[in-house]
């Protein structure tokens, strides 16, 4: 292994000018796939796929294709008029840059401003049995029957609404759809008033609107265009009026442009300590090679996920300065073996070097190979993404960095670090695990999703008040799965529910067919329909007058083959049905909370399935980095009593996390965890260095080591930590604390109690 | 649901009343209206809609069970049995129960029940706030009562009580509502106190 490493190195160094611009074309080439790459910036794809999570996500896709543009108007003070008034400005103002405000039109307004128009109905599913319940609806008989209930029904006082049901949709073809939507998909909007093309809130201070677009798929350009035309015209409306542009879209805008700032600035954070470290250290221009070949490293990473994962999540790259920080420990450590010395001797430097760097890059693998095992996508790209970037730095660092830096060239670097332990650092470091698990008792665990949307707190804030002056309420939703629309179908209806669902709409392959049936159907019948419809309004003495645009539409308007379905509706049939790569899941709306069966969600619920489902991954995820790391140890040979002392650092570091989150009354996160986890691994060589240090007579330089290793991982964790997603200050948050505190522990406490132990 | 926003309105038969603006108006409820626990009624109720040629007449009794009971029956032309309180609305038709429904689904039909439960309960001030008075004529008293708010505009225009020639007894509401349809309901057979228990489905 030793020879080939050897031979490699010989051949790179006899060639390294053609082999490094052979490289550099390839990173070019590589760089350039990854820039046209499809990203993600979505916290979704961090969740684990479980049974209820994947059902939950598959809802989440499928919604957040086409959203809504919202306007939001809120009034400190004066009358609904004056709300009115500006908001009538403001759609003028809209107007002038190209935006329009959305007004329902249709036959049917109700007061829950519900627009449903004929022409967006088409039945579910109109096969021939659908076909057969029509013809019955539509012949004398039935005619007959449902005019019958019609007139039945006008005999109670107060028929305002069935009058102009009645009138509109007389034989029932859209009114179950009708009362569909109001007992369901639309019962969110429950307590609100609709005046001059405006949803107003009972007390009359709040407003919103909808606009005229929709976004027809994700598209960060659109959405961010359309939020610099909006904001000028937001922000020039009158004192004590504000207003907010409120989409899902929205959401995805600000986090990509805050994990895209927050990549800038934790590469310049990262960028400047680790400079100042490597010259540092090394006082030679050189050192510039220590820096950017982990750097570099990280663009094979970046194609390795922008190839595999479609989109690739923002959040995984965002770790990318913390994979520089190991990297650049590893730089160091060869650069410095290798100075001054011969080829011969460097060689000999760079065998005795190679176990101690295998060791490392052994550790820090062993944790992110468990998150490959993870259920969650987005930890799953983080993990390949570190494993590919580590371990180009490490072959970067072990292949490409000696050729860079010839040996004999000469710089002073002779340091010794000798370490005095003391008991008094026994004494402070048990008082600190003391009042750190005094403090870790304290803290809360907040496993609310949405704290990781990266979101303007402003913006979060007026959606909360929008929902509680709107009073949108949590719907309930069934999801139901299955290998094809049918099938999911199926086993819907096997539910047998005794609740009314809402399933309005086949997914796209069935429209086409549907809606050539739907139209073969009227092409047949109207005519016949017609004259029976008539027939019955004189024996019952009904206005034809009053039905004529009823009978027109049946003649006329019947849907083209090329018909799309309104946007009103189709923003509610939609989310309706998620085809998957591989599943189609069914997503039906429940009107009665009462049904119990699983696989029905809240958005509440769905909020606390993701939460408990994140955090027992990431504690599953965290016991098997232990099973795993023990293994790896075992598999070193290491003793049960050297094991104790190289899990000292890691599970102090845990406490020192867990204590001062207590002290900074912070709340712990799933990304906290995953940051836990991942101090396991790195911080598990520390152990392992120090405890060779103390066995071996001339280990003194075994601190060094620790020292360049625990400084540039608490580079990478800090640069994290200044990040403004909560994700990468978290995660940057648990990585630097519980490093110092590992790094600590392994240099003022192990050796104490090595010493002592070795003396007994 | 929307045949029980009727009901509200047949409920201004609890009002014995009868004054002039909307102050003395509710002096004279106040000392007009006679305290019950429970009231019965027949009804004669003549619907002429737009949608029809014909003058629709029904037939049935209404009956009212302090605080939140109430029932609508129509005997003929059909049998259909609406019994509403504070918490949910049924709906039999026949012997069959159709429809039970929350009364929290159904946010404005809340609202018009809490204006019933404000009427039932002598709390005239929470009356004046959703609608206007008129006195169109005196002994006979016949009241005209104008929504305030748009919630209620959209489903009437006005309602227009009468009352009993000899007594202090409401015996007609006309309903115009807002799309042009109107109701006639003239109320006979008034009792008071009769309903000893609890109402139900069956009570005939």
């Amino acid at each position: 292994m030793i020879k080939l490493y050897f031979s490699i190195l010989s051949l790179i160094q006899n060639h390294r000018w053609k082999f490094i611009s052979a490289l550099s074309i390839l990173f070019v080439l590589l760089a350039y796939i990854f820039s046209r790459a499809p990203f993600d910036c979505s916290v979704y794809g961090m969740l684990p796929d479980n049974k209820d999570t994947h059902l939950i996500q598959a809802y989440l896709e499928q919604t957040k294709i086409r959203q809504d543009y919202i306007i939001f108007l809120e009034q400190n003070s004066g009358d609904k008029g004056e709300l009115l008034k500006n908001a009538n400005l403001l759609e003028e103002n809209l107007r002038k840059i190209g935006l329009n405000v959305w007004k329902p039109d249709g036959f049917f307004k109700d007061m829950n401003t519900m627009f449903i128009s004929l022409k967006g109905y088409v039945p579910a599913l109109f096969d021939s049995e659908m076909e057969n319940e029509f013809l019955k609806k539509i012949s004398p008989d039935g005619i007959d029957k449902q005019m019958r209930i019609n007139r039945d029904s006008l005999l109670l006082p107060f028929s305002a609404f069935q009058h102009a049901q009645i009138q509109y949709d007389p034989m029932l073809f859209v009114t179950p759809l009708l009362r569909e939507l109001h007992q369901t998909a639309l019962q969110s909007f429950k307590t609100m008033n609709y005046e001059n093309g405006f949803f107003l809130s009972q007390d009359g201070r709040n407003l919103f609107f909808k606009l005229n677009i929709c976004a027809e798929t994700y598209d960060f350009n659109k959405t961010n265009q359309l939020m610099r035309r909006i904001e000028p015209v937001l922000t020039n409306l009158p004192q004590g009026i504000k207003g907010y542009l409120i989409s899902p879209h929205v959401h995805s805008v600000y986090n990509e442009i805050i994990l895209k700032k927050d990549i800038q600035k934790t590469t310049l954070v990262m960028s400047v300590f680790l400079m100042i470290m490597i010259f540092g250290v090394l006082k030679n221009w050189k050192g510039i090679f220590v820096f950017l070949l982990p750097n570099l490293s990280l663009i094979p990473a970046l194609f390795f996920i922008s190839v595999f994962f479609h989109p690739f999540s923002l959040i995984a790259v965002g770790f990318g300065s913390f994979i520089v920080g190991i990297g650049v420990d590893y730089g160091l450590h060869v650069f410095l073996s290798i100075h001054h010395k011969s080829y011969a001797e460097r060689n000999e430097i760079l065998t005795s070097l190679l176990p101690a760097l295998i060791l490392n890059y052994a550790c820090a693998l062993s944790v992110f190979v468990i998150f490959l095992f993870s259920r969650s996508n987005g930890f799953v790209q983080l993990a390949v993404f570190t494993i590919v970037g580590i371990t180009c730095c490490f072959l970067m660092d072990t292949l490409i960095l000696p050729a860079l830096v010839s040996p004999g060239f000469r710089f002073i670097v002779e340091r010794e670090i000798h370490l005095h332990p003391k008991p008094l650092y026994l004494t402070i470091w048990v008082v600190l695990m003391f009042i750190s698990i005094l403090f870790g008792a304290r803290i809360n665990i907040n496993s609310d999703i949405k704290m990781f949307d990266g979101s303007p707190k402003p913006l979060l804030e007026a959606e909360k008040r929008f929902i509680s002056s709107f009073n949108i309420q949590s719907k309930k939703f069934l999801i139901t799965s299955g290998e094809t629309y049918l099938d999911a179908y199926n086993k819907l209806q096997k539910l047998n529910l005794h609740s009314p669902l809402m399933l309005l709409r086949p997914p796209a392959e069935y429209s086409a067919q549907n809606i050539r049936r739907w139209n073969k159907f009227w092409k047949k019948n109207s005519l016949q329909f017609e004259k029976n419809f008539n027939r019955c309004l004189e024996q019952l003495k009904f206005s034809k007058k009053q039905f004529s645009e009823f009978v027109n539409f049946i003649k006329k308007e019947q849907p083209e083959e090329n018909f799309e379905i309104p946007e009103f509706i189709r923003e509610v049939t939609d989310p309706l049905v998620y085809t998957g790569k591989s599943k189609v899941c069914i997503i039906t709306w429940l009107s009665s909370s009462e049904v119990k069966v699983s696989g029905v969600f809240s958005q509440d619920s769905m909020v606390k399935i993701m939460a408990e489902a994140s955090f027992a991954e990431m504690t599953k995820l965290g016991l098997w980095a232990f099973v795993v790391l023990l293994a790896l140890c075992i598999g070193l040979s290491f003793k049960v009593k050297k094991l104790m002392w190289i899990f000292v650092p890691p599970l102090s570091a845990i406490l020192g996390v867990f204590g001062m989150l207590g002290l900074m009354h912070s709340e712990l996160n799933a990304a906290h965890i995953a940051g836990l986890v991942m101090i396991l691994g790195l911080s598990m060589d520390y152990g392992m260095y120090i405890h060779q240090m103390c066995t071996q007579s001339n280990g003194q330089h075994f601190i060094i080591g620790v020292l360049y290793s625990s400084i540039t991982a608490l580079i990478g964790g800090l640069s994290l930590w200044s990040a403004s997603h909560v994700i990468l200050s978290s995660l940057g948050f648990s990585l630097t604390v519980g490093i110092l505190v590992s790094f600590l522990t392994s240099c003022f406490v192990l050796p104490y109690l090595m010493k002592q132990r070795i003396r007994e | 649901m929307e045949k029980m926003k009727g009901i509200i309105f047949a409920l201004f038969l609890s009002m014995n009343i009868l004054s002039a603006t909307a102050e003395e108006l509710a002096a004279v409820l106040n000392r007009e209206f006679k305290n019950f626990s429970s009231l019965t009624s027949d009804f004669i109720q003549e619907n002429k809609s737009m949608l029809i040629d014909d003058i629709l007449i029904s037939k049935g009794f209404l009956k009212i069970r302090m605080p939140d009971q109430l029932i609508w029956a129509i005997k003929e032309p059909l049998n259909q049995i609406i019994y509403i309180n504070q918490e949910e609305i049924s709906i039999k038709q026949g012997e069959a129960l159709v429809k039970k429904i929350k009364m929290n689904e159904l946010p404005m039909m809340k609202n018009l029940f809490l204006i019933l439960v404000n009427l039932m309960q002598h709390k005239w001030e929470e009356l004046d706030s959703d609608f206007k008075y008129v006195i169109v004529q005196k002994k006979p008293f016949k009241i005209e009562f104008q929504p305030r708010s748009k919630e209620l505009k959209d489903f009437f225009e006005k309602i227009i009580l009468t009352q009993a020639k000899d007594q202090p007894v409401i015996e007609q509401i006309d309903l115009f509502e807002a799309n042009g349809d109107t109701i006639k309901m003239i109320f006979n057979n008034i009792k008071f106190d009769a309903i000893p228990g609890k109402l139900d489905f069956s009570e005939k």
